[in-house]
């Protein structure tokens, strides 16, 4: 094995990643919190096969500033990884099995997720083919790659021939890769020294390469106009090779400004942030996540609600509120009232100028409504449906119902 | 786990944002260490927000600050671990600084790259290359002195920084003097920090100094700073104002508190043409021009004189044209005056580059408690529409509420009320609608200021109100800016330009000059509650709210139903609704 490696060409570590921060305690990087809190705001809607819908994703991570490719490998990751799931009724996310253990830092518990997870992501990512075992946990694979880094600590290979390396690796006599299997601790019926090749195909190389990505066990930089690969820190502690460095104090500020502004440390407890990011606009991601009071959501509805609450227990533990955010939380917005539809010629009455003026300008109830209605009146565009205008009109809170001698 | 340490006041984020912890007690440590190389982006109570640009870090180096001491800083201050790769994009900002150097020798201006390397990848841009004259070696080029501004602005696009040594021209020599008593006869002296802007934008006369904007807040003495630049200097000065009244007020000061003789200040305006050793002229007359597609005619101005030193007031306003020709006057000393950096057309960079970075920016809250602008108390008063204008309201088009909402009848009762509960306080009201304004200034039979009022008639309004001779005063927008009325002490605002933060600070810079006594100002802002204009009036407030200031919340409505006695603010005309906007 050692002539196999440095037969290779290499570069020692120290040569690239210097610009890296110290190793990161596995799954507590700040990005990664905020995308499990993101999925479990109910902003995002789970696809039919689970992971995150593209749509949703997009729309988040711009108003968030995010890499969306970044959301979607990582929600797939905490997918796979049994960390989030979809919601059994909803169409968004809960909690899973090893939602504790991601968001308590809880390490024999994530290391055997992670593990499962990488193997399901090949497993995903790589086309059946008739020569191969249908599930890709049979040869342990993961093996594989815990050999691989073994062998390659401390050295990146070009990125280029980086699946060839695999390929040329898992062809090694089988004697040579169960002894150092022996030394690392693993148990010869695990794995499948003879399988591994069957996975390393053209398409299968591009498969486990995609896990390891998705993972975050591997990395690539570039040096010199060359690309480079390494298997990541992540990867080493995930796989038993190395231990996981000391865990970092955690970022547990909570500041609501005057400013409509609420900066929040990225280990608060999941609850509040989900909170935060349910019902807040996402201003920028980092150890200390900024939101904005979304005041447009907040002034829409008629009487403080559920959101008003959930946002106020939230911030109250940042202690007085500021009196720009006390009375967006406390005070009643939008005037409440009644609205009489008649459905047939799509007039709308509101009860007072005021519920005229709250539709007018209501996000989600203006684009029903069109120019030339008489005065005191609402039109209803002849495209748009009555009943859907009135559907979305109970939402806030306004009153509904139809105009004298109208049916339907 | 590693232990943070939360005592101390700086969050450095991986964006090269730092947020401090104004409740640290580090936290003066900190924001000096912080002014010295980044940015105050915005200083809302609780925390303030930095951030760190390759700007602030090249002005950091530019002062002499070492990348050793910016690292040693930030790890010493800092809660968490500064985030390696911030730690490593600010060395390489840092590097960058002196890599290019514009100096002067007989060869006339020559840029000098410090590699071969650098030099082939840079004129490899083409916004760069067609600045470079003659290549005189390996690394260095001719470049043409008419091109200097506009090749440091096409640097910086790329990435890299002139270090611009090349000096400026001297000026014709001109002796100014600030006087130590007033011709008014009081006792005059520069205040600390006004003497410290002086001398960080002089800079000991090399050319590190020499160009730069100076921020302070309204009230807090940027004129006088002007002067004491122009008394280091000793050069001709050209300085250019919003107004009319502005540049008055220019000559007013010269004279008073300066030994310039009358017949060295002249005004250049569009009554006046008069060029002399120090001219105060316009925005306005700059920029005028017959017809759209002449000559601006006046901009020749720049050229009439050897200036030593151009002064820009109020250089958030400086107007597109003022921007073009000041990239040709790279060899003159440029200085630009504001309270708020604030451009609403986003040109903060073109400031940089063409006038220079900003030299000093003190926070408005640190001059209050130092008392050297007035203690302001802001308040927002909320009033109901009333009942016959709803339906118009309700289904007007978004501009046309806003004027509604503006102009709402009942806040006549509302300024009444507020006159009253200032019996004796000199009072301007301020908005944006004439007719609004004509109506109030005929109900409380007191004078009107508008952009149709003649000058005289303005010069003369404004010194019987300086005098005590008028008390209350209703002027339009025409007032937002470099109007000196040092005893008014209440401001209401009764309309305004919609979301202008820039405006509403500058409306309450005209009540905050220090005060005998209390040293108390007030600045109410009426409005039409649940209307558009609220929604504006909170996006007017925030400059000030990240300044620090606090606005109270009262409800006319609440006032009505209450019982004076059951007020909580006694002193105040209106109950304070649940708290303060801070």
């Amino acid at each position: 094995m050692r002539r196999f490696v440095e037969r290779q060409t290499m570069l020692p570590l120290a040569n690239l990643f210097r610009d890296h921060d110290a190793s990161v305690y596995p799954c507590g990087e700040y990005w990664r919190r905020a995308v499990a809190a993101m999925l479990l705001s109910g902003r995002i809607a789970a696809r039919g096969d689970g992971f995150p819908n593209k749509t949703d994703v997009n729309r988040i991570c711009r108003e968030a500033n995010f890499d969306q490719y970044r959301f979607e490998a990582t929600g797939r990751f905490l997918v796979m990884a049994k960390i989030v799931r979809p919601h059994g009724q909803g169409s968004g996310y809960e909690p899973a099995r090893y939602g504790d253990a991601f968001w308590n830092h809880l390490l024999r518990p994530l290391q055997e997720t992670a593990r499962q997870a990488f193997l399901d992501l090949v497993q995903q990512f790589t086309p059946s083919r008739v020569w191969r075992p249908t599930s890709a946990a049979s040869p342990g694979l993961d093996h594989l790659v815990a050999l691989f880094a073994a062998a390659f600590m401390d050295r990146a290979i070009p990125s280029d021939q980086v699946g060839d390396v695999f390929l040329e690796f898992s062809k090694l006599p089988p004697q040579d890769l169960t002894d150092p299997g022996r030394q690392l601790g693993f148990r010869t019926r695990e794995y499948g020294v003879s399988g591994w090749d069957r996975w390393l195909d053209t398409p299968g190389q591009q498969g486990l390469l995609s896990a390891l990505y998705v993972s975050n066990w591997a990395e690539s930089v570039e040096h010199r106009k060359q690309c480079w690969f390494r298997l990541s820190d992540t990867a080493l502690i995930m796989l038993g090779l190395a231990g996981p460095p000391e865990l970092p104090a955690p970022v547990v500020d909570l500041r609501v400004l005057p400013n409509l502004c609420v900066l929040a440390g990225a280990d608060l407890p999941p609850d509040k942030l989900v909170t935060l990011f349910r019902n807040c606009r996402i201003r920028r991601i980092d150890r200390v996540i900024e939101f904005q009071v979304d005041r447009r959501r907040l002034t829409e509805t008629t009487s403080p609600g559920p959101l008003h609450r959930s946002l106020c227990e939230v911030l109250e533990d940042s202690g007085p509120l500021p009196a720009t955010v006390e009375s967006l939380l406390r005070h009643p917005p939008a005037r409440g009232g009644e609205i009489r539809i008649c459905a047939c010629s799509a007039i709308v009455l509101p009860q007072s100028a005021e519920v005229l003026d709250a539709i007018r300008r209501h996000s989600r109830l203006k684009g029903y409504l069109e120019a030339g209605a008489p005065r005191g009146y609402l039109l209803i565009k002849p495209r748009s449906s009555p009943g859907n205008f009135a559907e979305r009109c109970r939402e806030p809170g306004f009153k509904v119902s139809l105009l004298p001698g109208q049916a339907g | 786990m590693y232990s943070a340490r939360y005592e101390n006041p700086f969050i450095v984020q991986s964006d090269h944002t730092v947020l401090v912890e104004v409740d640290s007690p580090r936290y003066v440590e900190g924001r000096d260490a912080l002014a010295r190389f980044a940015e105050l982006v915005k200083s809302p109570e609780h925390v303030h927000t930095y951030r760190i640009t390759p700007l602030s870090i090249w002005n950091a180096c530019a002062a002499g600050v070492t990348m050793e001491w910016i690292r040693e800083t930030l790890r010493g201050l800092s809660r968490y671990d500064v985030p390696r790769h911030v730690e490593i994009e600010i060395a390489e900002f840092a590097s960058r600084y002196g890599r290019l150097k514009l100096a002067r020798d007989d060869r006339g201006l020559v840029l000098s790259i410090s590699s071969a390397a650098l030099a082939e990848e840079l004129i490899r841009h083409e916004s760069v290359a067609s600045f470079l004259g003659q290549r005189t070696g390996p690394c260095e080029f001719l470049v043409d002195p008419a091109e200097r501004g506009r090749l440091k602005q096409s640097f910086i696009k790329v990435g890299y920084p002139v270090e611009d040594l090349a000096g400026y021209q001297t000026g014709e020599q001109l002796e100014i003097v600030l006087r130590g008593e007033t011709r008014g006869g009081t006792g005059f002296q520069l205040r600390d920090y006004q003497r410290e802007a002086a001398e960080i934008f002089y800079s000991a006369g090399t050319p590190r100094g020499g160009s730069g904007v100076i921020v302070l807040p309204c009230g807090a003495g940027k004129t006088i700073v002007g002067l004491a630049c122009m008394a280091r200097l000793q050069t001709s000065t050209l300085v250019l104002t919003t107004s009319v009244t502005a540049a008055h007020q220019w000559v007013a000061e010269l004279r008073d508190k300066t030994t310039l003789p009358a017949e060295a200040i002249g005004e250049y305006s569009g009554h006046v043409k008069e060029i002399r050793p120090v001219t105060i002229a316009t925005y306005n007359i700059l920029t005028w021009r017959a017809d759209r597609t002449d000559a601006f005619a006046h901009l020749e101005l720049f050229d009439h004189r050897n200036w030593g030193l151009i002064i820009y007031d109020e250089v958030h306003l400086l107007p597109a044209p003022v921007f073009q020709v000041t990239a040709g006057l790279q060899a003159r000393r440029r200085l630009g005056l504001t309270a708020t950096l604030v451009r609403e057309d986003g040109r903060e960079e073109d400031v940089f580059a063409l006038i220079g970075p900003k030299k000093v920016d003190l926070p408005w809250k640190e001059l209050e408690r130092q008392g050297w602008i007035a203690s302001a108390r802001c308040h927002e008063v909320r009033v109901e529409m009333p009942e016959a204008l709803r339906m118009d309201y309700a289904i007007a088009s978004p501009r046309d509420k806003f004027r509604i909402a503006s102009e709402n009848p009942l806040k006549k009762d509302t300024v009444r009320r507020i006159l009253a509960s200032h019996p004796d306080a000199q009072i301007l009201i301020i908005g944006m609608y004439v007719e609004q304004l004509s109506e109030l200034a005929k109900e409380f039979a007191i004078p009107l200021l508008t952009g149709t009022t003649r000058q005289s008639r303005r010069d003369e309004l404004y010194t019987e109100f300086k005098a005590g001779a008028i008390r209350l005063l209703a002027v339009s927008k025409v007032a937002n800016f470099a109007v000196d009325l040092p005893d008014a002490s209440v401001a209401i605002q009764v309309s305004g330009t919609f979301g202008s933060r820039q405006e509403e600070a500058q409306r309450l810079g005209r009540i905050l000059r220090p005060k005998p006594g209390e040293n108390q100002a007030h600045f109410y802002s009426v409005v039409s509650q649940d209307t558009v204009e609220q929604d504006f009036a909170l996006k007017r407030q925030l400059f000030l709210c990240e300044q620090g200031y606090q606005y109270e919340i009262h409800d006319f409505e609440q006032m009505r139903r209450k019982q004076l006695a059951e007020w909580s603010c006694p002193e105040l005309p209106f109950p304070a609704n649940d708290g303060a906007r801070e």
